[in-house]
């Protein structure tokens, strides 16, 4: 055990000088981090520029409406008053131009309109838009850039609003009386109440995404990068010691279970360092927003024993692929299925999501290498996985563990002195059932 | 202490349908430097692979430093492999070190061994730069260093000098004898006959997996007599055509080396008549020539295209 340990002291000596692990330390939160605040930037930085849009109506009914609606906009709905007192511009402006139709069909003509550069898009409005039977596209817009949802929305509820007006008005009826009547009533969603000893009720708390998601899936992604920051670069490590014949003279003075055993603690040695940084982060920052009730204790004990079993599983995997390999471009090769082992819980996180403890989700959970990401989610999620889960589900993460670790063992045992041609996923099965 | 170091007792290994070793019984006595000689491919590495356990025997017996079918002498034997590396982004110290620990050396014992040791090969200078820093001469002697810094009874080195120049090879040479002296025994695997003649006092001879020959470089030298003579003439090589008493000539441009049966004064007489002698030398077979003469002519060609 002396010398695992020596093994696990350096590698993980060997990881947190470097400056790797200075990168990977606070890349990942930059990467998260960034994204989000990259996107808050952006989002204030609109393209004001105008967007001409044309109107056909050959009916000349709504462009009126239209013309008015868009003056309206441009003059009062997208600018707010700026701290100086001068006007600051929101959105772009939309000028509308009515079309009136030619010899040539309208909607050729405005599409090479909207080819030229000359307009964002165009509308074609049908006669029958205002009639109670209407065509089968009474209201279609045209344009190069769907993305730009914008002025379509806008379009659209300007027609909507004024076809509203005119039935109501066709219909004689009072439209404030009739939306009232037709009000909706919000449903919100609560968590259980609790009778006490002494009679009094702990009130429920009412859900939000923040409990019911945004920590589950937080919890479940940094597990998931924590394993991708360090189980893939075993097999590096591995790889890289046979390429450079470092890989003999180690198994002279161990065992190769003894060096996969310690490369594997030093692995999670790293990923515990990374995790009590990252979890100390999220502990100070819930207690100083007054968050902390979202995050109770055990979450950070379960998270760092699914944490131990995922690092133990992958990593043991990894490494083993890596003894494999005799270069680079076969592992990267042997890479792509234990990626996709890896991603199971990701791809199945949808149907987790819909229902944490439904048929599906608890399957999932049993299914050997997923079980320490799936079932971290639904530990984070409401209600919580029931009790004997708690066992039963830990005793699947020992037990897969434990025949991940032997069967890497074995792996390791031939592949960490083979040369030659990457074997095949049968030849590594024959070398874990050899004896 | 018993007085093998080693002892292998009808050792086979194969490697599916191959036979890298072929029934191997040897014993190297402590003490000694003992070489291990054979074309590349004949059997040397998984050998001492199996010494090291990191193969296993599929039949015969193993003895190591008085421990039979286990690892437990490992830590105290130190192997330099033929296909070595270090850890590049290493410094010298920390791989020394770390080394020392992997054979269970105490810390404080590895920095006084690091810092002997360095001094000895005059890399004390080094000791704190990353291994990629080091030219491929250093590199090497820090690999000598990695493999002895642990004091092991046994070290086992697998072509020590290869891709070394000339001073570092000397450097080297210098620090296996000492090592000898001091009483480790050394195991010298080479396919370099030379190297082994001049180092080793005892040497076993594998090819194709099996042991041809087996002993005392003095023993094998009396065994195979004094039947080599060396000249240089003016005729070259031409006039030792149907020589009398000559089996075979070896051209080696300057000199020619002759395989003799009859007497050495009748040959000079002979070769005196056709031309004038420049250089008349008795001399023994090299390890080559006998390994030559052991293993045939086609084995010599095999040797070529291997090396």
């Amino acid at each position: 055990m002396r010398k695992v340990l020596s093994i696990a002291k350096a590698e993980y000596f060997q990881a947190v000088r470097s400056k790797a692990f200075l990168i990977g330390l606070f890349g990942m939160p930059l990467l998260m981090g960034g994204g989000i605040l990259f996107q808050l930037l952006v989002e204030d930085q609109v393209d004001l520029s105008e967007r001409h849009c044309a109107i056909y109506d050959p009916g000349g009914e709504l462009w009126p409406v239209l013309e008015a609606a868009a003056q309206e906009r441009n003059e009062r709905g997208i600018w707010q008053a700026g701290e100086d007192g001068q006007r600051e511009q929101l959105r772009p402006e939309f000028i509308l131009e009515r079309h009136i139709g030619g010899d040539e069909r309208a909607d050729v003509v405005l599409s090479d309109q909207v080819r030229a550069g000359e307009l964002q898009g165009f509308l074609l409005l049908d006669p029958t838009l205002i009639e109670d039977e209407v065509s089968e596209r009474p209201l279609a817009y045209h344009t190069e850039e769907p993305t730009f949802t914008e002025l379509p929305n806008w379009l659209e509820e300007v027609v909507n609003e004024e076809i509203r007006r005119r039935r109501f008005a066709a219909a004689d009826m009072d439209r404030e009386l009739a939306e009232r009547l037709v009000r909706r009533v919000d449903l919100s969603t609560w968590g259980l109440l609790e009778a006490r000893e002494d009679g009094t009720v702990d009130e429920a708390e009412e859900d939000n995404d923040v409990r019911t998601f945004i920590i589950p899936f937080a919890g479940m992604m940094l597990l998931f990068m924590l394993v991708m920051t360090t189980a893939p670069q075993l097999m590096n490590q591995v790889l890289e010691e046979k390429m450079q014949r470092i890989s003999e003279v180690l198994v002279s003075s161990v065992t190769p279970f003894q060096l996969m055993l310690g490369k594997l603690l030093g692995s999670v040695a790293i990923s515990l360092t990374l995790a009590a940084l990252y979890l100390g982060g999220i502990f100070w920052a819930t207690h100083h927003w007054d968050v902390a009730h979202f995050v109770p204790a055990a979450t950070y004990l379960w998270f760092v024993l699914m944490m131990v079993f995922a690092l133990l599983m992958y990593g043991s995997l990894f490494g083993a692929l890596g003894s494999a390999c005799s270069e680079l471009r076969d592992a990267q090769s042997l890479m792509m299925p234990a990626m996709i082992i890896l991603m199971i819980p990701l791809f199945a996180l949808s149907a987790i999501v819909e229902s944490p403890n439904g048929n599906l989700a608890v399957g999932l959970t049993y299914f050997p290498t997923a079980t320490p990401m799936i079932f971290l989610f639904r530990l984070l999620a409401p209600p919580g996985p029931p009790a004997w889960e708690l066992l039963s589900a830990i005793v699947m993460c020992l037990v897969t563990t434990a025949a991940l670790l032997w069967a890497s063992g074995k792996i390791f045992r031939v592949g960490v002195l083979s040369q030659g041609q990457t074997p095949t996923f049968g030849k590594l099965l024959g070398w874990v059932l050899s004896k | 202490m018993p007085k093998t170091a080693v002892r292998l007792d009808s050792v086979t290994k194969r490697f599916g349908t191959h036979t890298a070793v072929s029934s191997l019984s040897l014993e190297v006595p402590r003490g000694s430097l003992y070489g291990f000689i054979g074309p590349n491919g004949s059997g040397k590495t998984t050998t001492i692979r199996m010494i090291l356990h990191i193969l296993a025997p599929d039949s015969g017996e193993l003895e190591v430093l008085g421990e039979t079918g286990t690892r437990a002498a490992n830590d105290r034997i130190g192997y330099l492999p033929e296909e070595r590396g270090l850890y590049k982004k290493m410094t010298v110290r920390r791989l020394l070190a770390y080394y020392a620990a992997l054979k269970g050396m105490p810390a404080g014992e590895a920095r006084r061994e690091t810092d002997r040791w360095l001094e000895r090969l005059e890399l004390t200078e080094w000791r704190d730069a990353t291994v990629e820093a080091l030219s491929k001469g250093m590199s090497q002697k820090i690999q000598f260093i990695s493999t002895v810094i642990s004091k092991p009874e046994l070290i086992i080195l697998d072509e020590p000098f290869s891709g070394l120049d000339p001073v570092n090879l000397e450097v080297l040479r210098g620090a296996i004898l000492e090592l000898v002296a001091e009483g480790a025994t050394i195991i010298f695997s080479t396919h370099d006959m030379t190297v082994a003649e001049q180092l080793c006092d005892n040497v076993i001879m594998i090819f194709r997996g099996d042991k041809v020959l087996d002993g005392n470089m003095e023993k094998i030298h009396e065994r195979y007599g004094q039947d080599t003579l060396r000249v240089r003439t003016d005729g070259g090589v031409q006039v030792l055509k149907d020589l009398p008493g000559v089996d075979q000539v070896l051209d080696l441009g300057r000199y020619q080396e002759l395989r003799t049966h009859g007497d050495p004064q009748e040959i000079l007489q002979a070769l005196a008549q056709r031309t004038r002698v420049r250089h008349f030398e008795e001399t023994r077979p090299t390890l080559h020539d006998i390994f030559i003469r052991i293993a045939g002519p086609e084995a010599a060609q095999e040797e070529e295209e291997v090396a």
